[in-house]
């Protein structure tokens, strides 16, 4: 394709100006000297990083946010491969269908909604704020990214080397994890990775249906932010902004880039 | 599968030990899938059907939550103003992001890994950071006040935040990565030889972008928007940190009669038509593309 003219590329350097600008905004202000925005800024300081540490507030919901992301994500995986193998089993029949609608199905919930409806069943048990309670609502939001992946692999898996693996007299546990676990593994790596991205970055769920004791990291960042509003929420946000650039390098040089968006 | 056959007795026993495979495999992810959203949306649903009193759920059955929901104009107002705002954030991504996937779609190859780097790395940044980001601009002492006040251009900050237009402005950039990746996938599947053919012919640029970029990139443009239309409607965190819990949107609705008034009736009721709106836009949406695809053929 030509290259576009002038104006175009203009706009688009514009539409890339709008994009970064706010995230440039929140790490120069996590080393302002002030405790509020001053433009141009003036000054250095890594004191709003002391203070995060400090704080205490934000070290266990990062840890719980990774433990939580890494526990959903071995969950759904386990959970899509057994899923996946099953619709291989029923070939492309009514049925086979059905269930891969119903395991995409949370895809096309608004979390705003899943987590009205998780708020409401979750109160007679008293599952609000526990950890079990955020662990499986997190499994059931990344299964269909995992399913996705699991599925693509469980199609160009090979039938012959499993016909090959029971002649030999292997049984069924051994078929599974010697033959078919490592022809799946791939499209497991570039699920999970996909799978824990979206846990870490869940926010409306989370915000539900904990209150103080189980919340995730990123709604400590906003319960920080709508009490007060100092650097040590930048200086926190900053970790994550190249957190979330480190991850789409490393995304990226994998060449997974294309199974991010929602398509 | 052979070897199989042989091994193991009548067809019958086998169909049978097949299907208990297929629901020992399917089982644990269907129950899941049962228990934490299919019964949670149930009972979502049987709630918005209910009278409360004092946050306490009554017995019985009632119409009363809808009926409020779809006659009051108070809530007509309500709907019409959240599909302009959503409307509206598409419109504007379309807009800034036209651009950005022209040009990465005429990129050369080796430019291309940093500019899809700079639309997905935004993407994996935090929604409540990137909303951060933008009250950190849009504020009373923001960037953007306090530059144009110490420039002395204007006296008093203007209301660029909590209200509308603030969240518009922080959903925009928030979405704005998927409306790229969407119309860039679509370019860069234009075959070459249709633009060098309208050159050769003597359409000039704007020709050329009307009757074969734009019809082509229609499919990219379609699902982007599509996306970018119902993510907004189901969006809470930038509509509640830029635009306030005081604006017109039907999921800050929602948030404030389940979490500030606590009455679950009423947010249920709102839940349950935001959840058939969005189940209809995906429904047309797959709809179109058939018959796009079928068009095309």
């Amino acid at each position: 394709m030509k290259p576009p003219s002038m104006p175009v590329r203009l706009a688009a350097w514009l539409a890339y100006a709008f994009m970064l600008t706010p995230l440039a905004v929140i790490v120069l202000f996590s080393f302002s000297e002030r405790s509020f925005f001053q433009f141009p800024p003036q000054g250095f300081s890594l004191k709003w990083y002391g203070r995060a540490w400090d704080s205490g507030l934000f070290l266990w919901p990062a840890l719980r946010s990774l433990v939580v992301g890494a526990c959903a994500t071995a969950l759904a995986a386990a959970l899509a491969i057994g899923a996946g193998l099953a619709i291989r089993e029923l070939k492309a029949n009514r049925v086979a269908q059905a269930l891969e609608f119903v395991f995409l199905s949370p895809l096309i919930v608004p979390h705003l909604i899943l987590g009205i409806a998780l708020l409401h069943y979750y109160n007679p048990p008293g599952l609000i704020d526990t950890f079990a309670g955020l662990l499986a609502a997190h499994v059931v939001m990344i299964l269909p990214f995992l399913f996705r992946t699991v599925l693509v692999s469980i199609h160009d898996l090979n039938p012959q080397l499993e016909e090959a693996s029971e002649l030999l007299g292997a049984s069924p546990f051994t078929t599974f994890r010697r033959v078919i676990l490592p022809a799946l593994t791939p499209g497991i790596v570039a699920g999970a990775i996909l799978a824990f991205i979206v846990s870490f970055d869940q926010f409306t769920v989370s915000l539900l249906i904990t209150q103080r004791e189980q919340i995730t990291l990123p709604v400590a960042i906003y319960k920080y932010l709508y009490d007060v509003n100092d650097p040590v929420a930048a200086a926190v946000s900053t970790v994550l902004v190249v957190a979330g650039f480190s991850i789409t390098l490393l995304v990226q040089r994998l060449g997974w880039l294309k199974s991010v968006p929602g398509g | 599968m052979t070897a199989a056959v042989l091994a193991s007795g009548p067809p019958a026993k086998q169909r049978r030990r097949r299907g208990l495979r297929i629901a020992g495999l399917a089982g644990p992810a269907l129950l899941v899938i049962l228990l934490l959203l299919a019964v949670p949306l149930v009972q979502m649903v049987d709630a918005s059907f209910r009278r409360q009193d004092f946050g306490i759920l009554l017995p019985g059955f009632t119409l009363d939550n809808y009926r409020q929901i779809l006659a009051s104009a108070q809530y007509a107002e309500l709907f019409y103003k959240t599909g302009f705002a959503a409307a509206l954030v598409t419109l504007l991504c379309a807009l800034l992001g036209f651009p950005v996937a022209l040009m990465i779609a005429s990129a050369p190859a080796r430019r291309k890994p940093i500019l899809y780097f700079l639309v997905a790395a935004p993407l994996l940044v935090n929604t409540v950071v990137r909303s951060y980001g933008w009250l950190l601009m849009l504020g009373n002492r923001g960037v953007i006040n306090a530059s144009l006040m110490s420039l002395g251009v204007i006296d008093e900050p203007l209301p660029l935040s909590g209200n509308t237009l603030g969240m518009v402005i922080g959903a925009t950039q928030v979405f704005l990565p998927f409306m790229i990746l969407s119309l860039a996938a679509s370019l860069e599947g234009i075959d070459q030889r249709l633009l060098e053919s309208a050159e050769i012919l003597g359409a000039g640029r704007a020709r050329a972008f009307r009757d074969i970029t734009l019809p082509l990139a229609m499919p990219g443009l379609i699902a982007g928007s599509v996306l970018v239309f119902s993510l907004m409607l189901g969006a809470i965190v930038t509509p509640l940190m830029l635009g306030g819990t005081a604006i017109r949107f039907l999921s800050v609705a929602i948030y404030t009669d389940a979490l500030v008034l606590f009455d679950l009736p009423r947010a249920t009721a709102l839940s349950v038509v935001l959840l058939v709106v969005v189940i209809a836009i995906y429904a047309l949406q797959r709809r179109f593309v058939r018959s796009y695809k079928d068009d095309a053929r």
